[in-house]
């Protein structure tokens, strides 16, 4: 019997000392993984079989193999220590190895289908509408995000509808009312961006215009001073949003790094002006 | 309605400070365009005078309905009952927008 050439001695000696998955078995002249062992701690370590190369196995067999491939042991729960041998050497024969590929090919296939099937149903428009709904806020949903909003308009909040600020009554139908204090704070830095958005755009006007004799590079610069207004003031916005959804939602306040290009945009804004004032002069 | 308190509840002088900054906005927003706009019409440009004498007019309704905001406010903090100003907000970023714009037809080279 196969059974009673497995020398189960260093089997239980090696559970003892390394572990299940540190077990090896010697069957004619091979050293064999074993296939189930099960423990006495109440579990099952369960081991592919892994035909290793027959050598000489010295002491009592528990040299460890050179150049064996070996799969990650299933634990299962059970009683008691009972070792099963490895009915054969042939790989393409094991059924424990070849059970686990099939099971693996089987899911594959039935996830992707899965996947498929739930892509379809639920659109990749709406997909997408939420993940930019995560990372940009409620400026950049587009037309169509919009009017999907403006139909629950009503439902939601008919006293604003009826005011007229149904851009109050969108803002409003996302998550609770926070503390006033933190909308009037944001307010506030909305404002603050919007004066430094103002001086940015006296400057560009009075090189523009009140200057006795502009030049074309003086003009250029002015239109830059504008511009920059222009995009800060957006992106006030654009801040006052997702901070205003953030607070409504409970989620941390993301970070901005505004601060910084606009930092940047006016040193090197305000060094262009100085030089073609200096250089017209 | 429910609502998020963080602590001890001191929304009057949060709201006044709110509302002395939409004030202030809606000083600039009735001076600047008003200037731009006088400039704009004594060199004929008259798309950028329109559009300058449009943010001014929102700069006034801003200060106007600031002054408003801080006769009502205390009451509605006292109702719980939400204070967001979206539609005063998107207005001024337009208006700044439309200045910037009629800026920029003034200062471009003709």
């Amino acid at each position: 019997m196969r059974q009673s050439a497995v020398r189960l001695a260093p089997v239980c000696d090696a559970l003892n000392d390394d572990g299940p998955d540190r077990v090896r078995q010697v069957h004619d002249g091979a050293l064999v993984a074993p296939q189930r062992v099960l423990v006495n701690s109440g579990r099952i370590a369960t081991e592919p079989p892994v035909l290793v190369h027959p050598q000489p196995v010295d002491g009592d067999g528990m040299r460890s193999p050179v150049g064996t491939r070996r799969a990650q042991p299933i634990v299962q729960g059970a009683d008691q220590a009972v070792t099963d041998p490895a009915p054969t050497q042939d790989s393409a024969r094991c059924p424990v190895r070849g059970g686990q590929m099939q099971g693996f090919r089987q899911g594959f296939r039935q996830g992707i289908r899965q996947g498929i099937r739930q892509g379809i149903r639920e659109g990749f428009r709406e997909r997408f509408r939420e993940r930019f709904d995560e990372r940009l806020g409620l400026a950049f949903h587009g037309r169509w995000t919009l009017r999907r909003d403006r139909r629950t308009l009503v439902s939601l909040d008919s006293r604003d509808v009826r005011r007229g600020n149904r851009f109050d009554a969108w803002m409003r139908s996302v998550g609770t009312e926070p503390d006033p204090r933190f909308t009037l704070a944001n307010e506030r830095t909305f404002l603050a961006w919007t004066t430094t958005s103002l001086g940015l755009l006296g400057i560009g006007l009075a090189l523009g215009s009140l200057l006795p004799d502009e030049t074309p590079l003086i003009r250029g610069i002015a239109a830059a001073w504008i511009v920059l207004a222009a995009v800060v003031v957006l992106r006030a916005f654009v801040r006052w949003l997702v901070l205003e959804r953030a607070l409504r939602r409970g989620e941390a306040l993301p970070l901005s790094g505004t601060i910084v290009w606009v930092a940047v945009a006016m040193a090197v804004l305000g060094l262009a002006t100085g030089l073609a004032l200096l250089s017209g002069t | 309605m429910t609502r998020r308190h963080v602590g001890p509840s001191d929304p009057g002088l949060a709201g006044e400070r709110t509302t002395l900054a939409w004030a202030r906005i809606g000083l600039a927003l009735l001076g600047l365009p008003a200037a731009l706009g006088g400039y704009a019409a004594s060199q004929g440009l008259a798309v950028a005078a329109v559009a300058a004498a449009f943010a001014a007019a929102l700069g006034l309704w801003l200060l106007v309905s600031s002054l408003r905001v801080q006769r009502t406010q205390p009451d509605m903090l006292r109702r719980e009952e939400s204070v967001l100003g979206g539609h005063r907000v998107a207005l001024t970023a337009a208006s700044v927008v439309l200045l910037a714009l009629a800026a920029l037809l003034v200062v471009s080279p003709s």
